[in-house]
């Protein structure tokens, strides 16, 4: 297995696939330094991803929503499909 | 987000208020982180949020269970967050062609004379200004979505391709490019 096959698979194992090719991929990855720490790198921009904070919405935006829904029509349903006899 | 029971959800779509500030509760706070990390800017996210939900509530009668509830109000607010990138982008083209960079460095704040904003609004501010979110603003707005439902929000890989009508295959591909994309962007070597 190359690299650069072996860094196609790295992906999908991050996906949590277990193919025969991620399974090459781990093997080739255990003994090739560039492509280990290519599998670090890739982990960590996981890890950056998942701890950027989450917000909660601003108290008066919910009201603020709230309160314009009064002014909003509603669209009427499209006819319901017919029923299979 | 919130599941909301199938009682309140047919009330909410006759226009029940009460019942759609149950729905309004239930998904606010993911809409707003969503929203948050897709535009860097506390104000225009909340402006997307409430074009969301005013959407949700509009289109609510017509919303035929095909799909989760969540996935729907998720496909809205992606739409709504990129159809807004995509207005800002076209907007700073057209800037530029008018004054040739002259508004360089300056953001949503500095173009309010006399406005100071409160501490919260300073930390969401340099929150902005956090080197990852720096990198996912920098993705083209279809790898962006992708890696915000997948790690800010925590979907699965098929809610995701519920959510912006892809088939997985193409989902994964968007993830595994983006990643290398960010990749590029966050581990740069130092410029000596």
């Amino acid at each position: 297995m190359t690299c650069d096959e072996a860094r196609t698979s790295m992906h999908f194992h991050l996906d949590g696939d277990d193919h025969l090719h991620v399974q090459n991929a781990r093997q080739h990855t255990a003994s090739c330094m560039h492509c280990e720490r290519h599998m670090l790198d890739l982990r960590e921009v996981e890890d950056r991803l998942r701890t950027l904070k989450r917000y909660a919405a601003p108290a008066d935006l919910k009201e603020r929503i709230l309160l314009a829904v009064r002014d909003t029509t509603q669209k009427r349903p499209l006819r319901a499909r017919p029923q299979m006899p | 987000m919130e599941r909301v029971d199938q009682q309140t959800l047919e009330l909410a779509q006759t226009g029940d208020i009460a019942a759609f500030s149950v729905v309004v509760e239930s998904c606010a706070d993911q809409l707003y982180s969503l929203a948050f990390r897709f535009l860097c800017n506390g104000p225009e996210a909340e402006d997307a949020v409430q074009e969301t939900l005013l959407r949700v509530y509009t289109n609510l009668p017509r919303y035929d269970g095909r799909f989760k509830f969540t996935t729907w109000v998720y496909r809205i607010a992606t739409n709504v967050c990129i159809d807004r990138l995509r207005k800002r982008k076209l907007e700073s083209s057209l800037d530029a062609d008018r004054d040739d960079g002259e508004a360089e460095g300056t953001d949503w704040y500095d173009r309010l004379p006399g406005f100071s904003p409160t501490p919260e609004e300073e930390l969401l501010r340099m929150e902005t200004c956090n080197e990852v979110q720096r990198a996912l603003a920098d993705l083209p707005p279809a790898y962006q979505s992708v890696l915000i439902l997948r790690y800010i929000q925590e979907l699965s890989l098929q809610e995701i391709s519920d959510i912006v009508h892809l088939p997985i295959t193409t989902i994964k591909t968007r993830i595994h490019r983006g990643r290398e994309a960010m990749k590029q962007l966050l581990m740069r070597l130092p410029v000596s």
